[in-house]
């Protein structure tokens, strides 16, 4: 087998033709030595490299094309190619190419020793021939050129350079001879090109340059850059024409054109004014300068125009003087290089500028600058604004002060320990004490009385938490040892967490109020001890007026006892009558003792069930015999709050009334009722008895007035008289009603709300 | 002298001799000894004064006391006479003409044995006397 490999290993490399294997990789997989020549590279820089590696830019080439196309549709190809080697030779071949299973098999033909034999053959035509050396030593020149070069005559290629050929995506020069030479011409450019074509024929020029675009084999089109001139060959005119692909050239000159465009633009809509300029010395001193260039924004922002290579000194003269710093600046600037910013103001133009000056080339400089006058102004406008402001707030707290410092009351601020933190001029004048002694010195309960300050452990710790506090009495011991009563009043001020920070407290002098108390305290006490006294004196005087009528009634009585017999019926009725009257006398002294002791008794309220007691007041001023003759009706009654004694007294009275006055008719009925009327509470007691005329019902009260006359009835005429006086002391009133011999109905009301 | 019954103790010259009357008319006047002051009262108590020599021993059944007296007032005399151990043991009645519950609290509080109050009207106090003998003099039990 191996035998056999070698075998035709030997005569593939006796063949003419160049064979070659190439891996699906493009790897060289096998060569003969043909191909081996025709690659002009030995079979160890081939095997086992890809073809990419040997002939860099192999890919783009038609000739890989071809191959690839039989890599990768299986089919066979076969072309010609003009093949240029890295050591700048060139080889003309014909290729064959087909399929095989590791890949594709290349065999090359090499045509270029044909070609030369023909070129052989013609030169050995005209062999000696000087012109013909000539031409050929031209041509080879022509092949060898960096720049595409085309030759023709009538508009149609005679004759193109490789470097031509792939500048348009040619690859062999069979493609393009005899072509019309619009056919390289874009559509854009054909117009232009066929009447210089044209001018060149007609005309008398000898060369001429001019851009154009190029149009490729495969359409694309490309900027061109030609310089054509009319030559004269051996056989005749024609057009030599070297063209240059200047895509790029042309790509960079839009991208500075662009870029040009883009700083122009920023130039002239910039709103800071730029200046280039020169700068003028004298003596070595920088004295002026020239405006070489400036924007639309220099003449807007400083009203100058037409400028541009003029010195300043003319155009804003006198600013040496008014303004001597900006040729500082601006020459220690373009000296240095470095770069300054500074703000001044040109009287001249009356506006303030901020400037930016650097310098971007020797003797030279740029401003940049804004007009600030307008802000300026408004920076003024703003602190003026600001100062009048601050003058307003030091007004208005001057007044606050003033208002909190001086006011009728004093005020003042304690923290969570009680200490002042703040406190009106009215306290400290009243407490005698200097601000300085006091803030964050003292604390409150230091300038209380003993008993304040349980007053104020009490009640500080419910403030603090409850917000608020409102009329507690202290005694405040002021710096010179005098008491000073006052009322103090407080709220809380929290953070937002509800911590107490420190109170608003106004603190007021309850001096008069505390005078005023003594004095009610004093005239209380008065009122007592003259109530005191006068109860005194009404018991000596009813003590001392009972004892002589005893004495009266006494002996009248053993009078008439031991010696009735003695005395006849008419004096018997004189002692009788004497008796009479000072049981009367008796009474009627009873009776004003206890008219005036319920003027002068205090009151105790309590709930009091009515029912009950107007029950058990009938009970008890009743006797048996009198229950039996009566038919008495007691309503559940209304309960009260009132003094127990005071109505007892009342019920007594009403009920005795009742039973007196209806003890002598046939129908002796006695109803007791009681209702609620919006806020009074309505009792009454109506009896069956003798009534009363309606037209003396205003006497009824009175002290002493009797409707009746006394042998009719007995009594002094002071119960009822003590009824309304009892009832208007409770917050009632006292009315009656009634018809002579029809009975009568006595009513009293109390308040629901007890007031005293 | 003679067992006392009753000391009236009594200012009032007609209250005293209404009471007289009284007792008289039902026999209890007997040993009566009427005076007109608190001192008096005392006095004879005490067996000093114008009452000395007399025998000490000799108590009184019971007094009647009036309050409104001169010199001594009726309160003070019966502070003493409970505050002894020679007199305690003597029924005090206080006869008075005074409803005031002060001098009720005030008597009773100084262990008064009875509050009486003098009506006006002669009847009535020809009963409360009456009374007032039948039990204190009668059916009322004393130590011997």
């Amino acid at each position: 087998m191996a035998d056999q490999e070698n075998h035709i290993s030997e005569i593939l490399d006796h063949l003419l033709e160049g064979c070659q294997i190439i891996g699906y990789d493009w790897q060289y997989l096998y060569l003969n030595d043909a191909a081996c020549a025709h690659a002009h590279l030995s079979r160890e820089e081939l095997i086992g490299h890809k073809m990419m590696e040997v002939y860099p830019g192999i890919e783009i080439t038609d000739m890989f094309q071809q191959l690839n196309k039989c890599m990768e549709q299986r089919q066979p190809v076969r072309f010609s190619n003009d093949f240029s080697y890295p050591d700048l030779t060139s080889g003309s071949f014909e290729i064959s190419v087909i399929p095989v299973k590791e890949g594709i098999l290349v065999t090359t033909l090499d045509q270029s020793m044909e070609r030369e034999r023909s070129i052989a053959e013609n030169e050995s035509g005209m062999a000696g021939n000087p012109l013909a050396e000539s031409e050929n030593r031209f041509r080879t020149l022509i092949d060898q050129a960096p720049i595409a070069i085309a030759v023709s005559r009538e508009s149609k290629f005679m004759y193109v350079n490789p470097a031509y050929l792939a500048m348009h995506g040619l690859s062999n020069l069979a493609e393009i001879m005899g072509r019309p030479i619009y056919e390289r011409v874009s559509a854009q450019s054909l117009e232009e090109s066929k009447e210089r074509a044209y001018r060149r024929l007609h005309g008398q020029f000898v060369k001429e340059t001019y851009e154009y675009t190029g149009l490729r084999v495969n359409g694309s089109e490309f900027d061109a850059l030609a310089s054509v001139t009319r030559v004269n060959l051996v056989d005749g005119l024609a057009t030599i024409g070297f063209f240059q692909d200047i895509s790029e050239l042309k790509h960079a000159q839009q991208e500075i054109r662009a870029s040009e465009a883009r700083y122009r633009n920023l130039f002239d809509n910039m709103l800071e004014g730029v200046a280039l300029c020169q700068m003028v010395y004298e003596d070595g001193r920088p004295v002026d300068f020239i405006y070489l260039h400036i924007n639309e924004a220099f003449s807007r922002l400083t009203g100058l125009r037409n400028v541009e290579g003029k010195k300043v000194s003319d155009i804003i003269p006198g600013v040496n003087e008014t303004n001597p710093e900006l040729f500082e600046i601006y020459g220690r600037v373009t000296l240095t290089g470095n770069r300054e910013k500074f703000e001044t103001y040109l009287p001249a133009l009356k506006i303030w500028l901020i400037v930016s000056v650097y310098s971007p080339e020797t003797g030279k400089f740029v401003t940049v600058f804004e007009n600030s006058t307008a802000r300026r102004q408004a920076e003024n406008a703003l602190k003026q604004s600001n100062e009048e402001l601050e003058q307003r707030v030091r007004e208005r707290t001057a007044e606050l002060s003033d208002l909190y410092n001086n006011a009728p009351c004093g005020y003042h601020s304690l923290d969570a320990k009680g200490v002042f933190v703040r406190i009106n001029d009215t306290e400290l004048n009243w407490l005698g004490y200097t601000r300085d002694e006091i803030v964050g010195k003292k604390k409150f309960t230091d300038l209380v009385t003993a008993e304040s300050l349980l007053t104020f452990e009490e009640n500080f710790p419910g403030f603090i938490k409850r917000g608020w506090v409102n009329n507690l009495e202290f005694r405040v011991v002021c710096k010179d040892g005098s008491i000073l009563p006052v009322l103090l009043s407080g709220t809380a001020v929290k953070d937002s967490e509800g911590n107490y920070l420190y109170s608003r407290s106004t603190m007021i002098d309850n001096t008069e109020q505390k005078r005023g108390e003594t004095a009610r305290q004093e005239t209380q006490k008065r009122l007592e001890a003259a109530n005191v006294e006068l109860e005194a004196f009404t018991y000596s005087v009813s003590h001392n007026l009972r004892a002589p009528l005893r004495a009266i009634d006494g002996f009248s009585r053993i009078l008439s006892q031991e010696y009735a017999g003695d005395l006849d019926s008419e004096a018997n009725r004189l002692l009788t009558v004497i008796e009479a009257n000072t049981r009367r006398m008796d009474q009627l002294i009873t009776d004003l003792l206890n008219l005036s002791r319920i003027s002068r008794a205090g009151l105790h309220f309590s709930d009091i069930d009515m029912t009950s007691l107007a029950t058990s007041v009938f009970t008890e001023i009743s006797t048996p015999e009198i229950r039996q003759e009566f038919s008495v009706q007691i309503d559940p009654l209304p309960a009260a709050n009132s003094d127990l004694n005071l109505i007892r007294q009342v019920w007594s009275n009403l009920l005795s009334n009742a039973i007196k006055y209806t003890r002598p008719k046939a129908e002796r009925l006695i109803e007791v009722g009681g209702y609620l009327e919006k806020d009074s509470l309505i009792y009454y007691v109506k009896d069956s008895g003798v009534g009363f005329n309606p037209a003396y019902t205003n006497k009824l009260f009175g002290v002493f007035e009797r409707l009746h006359k006394a042998e009719e009835f007995e009594g002094t005429g002071v119960g009822l008289a003590i009824v309304r006086r009892i009832i208007n002391r409770l917050g009632g009133l006292t009315w009656a009603e009634g018809k002579l011999d029809q009975g009568a109905t006595f009513y009293f009301s109390l308040p629901v709300k007890n007031n005293k | 002298m003679d067992a006392v019954e009753i000391l009236l103790v009594e200012d009032s010259p007609t209250d005293a001799e209404l009471t007289l009357r009284v007792l008289r008319k039902n026999h209890l006047a007997n040993r009566v000894v009427h005076v007109e002051d608190g001192e008096e009262a005392l006095d004879f108590l005490f067996a000093r004064g114008a009452y000395t020599g007399r025998n000490i021993e000799l108590r009184p059944r019971v007094i009647f006391l009036d309050l409104k007296l001169p010199k001594i007032g009726g309160l003070d005399v019966l502070k003493t006479i409970k505050a002894d151990a020679l007199t305690r043991t003597i029924p005090v009645v206080v006869l008075t003409s005074s409803k005031e519950e002060s001098d009720v609290i005030a008597s009773y509080a100084l262990g008064v044995n009875s509050y009486i109050v003098k009506p006006v009207n002669f009847d009535r106090f020809e009963e409360a006397v009456t009374h007032l003998g039948m039990y204190w003099l009668l059916l009322n039990q004393l130590p011997s």
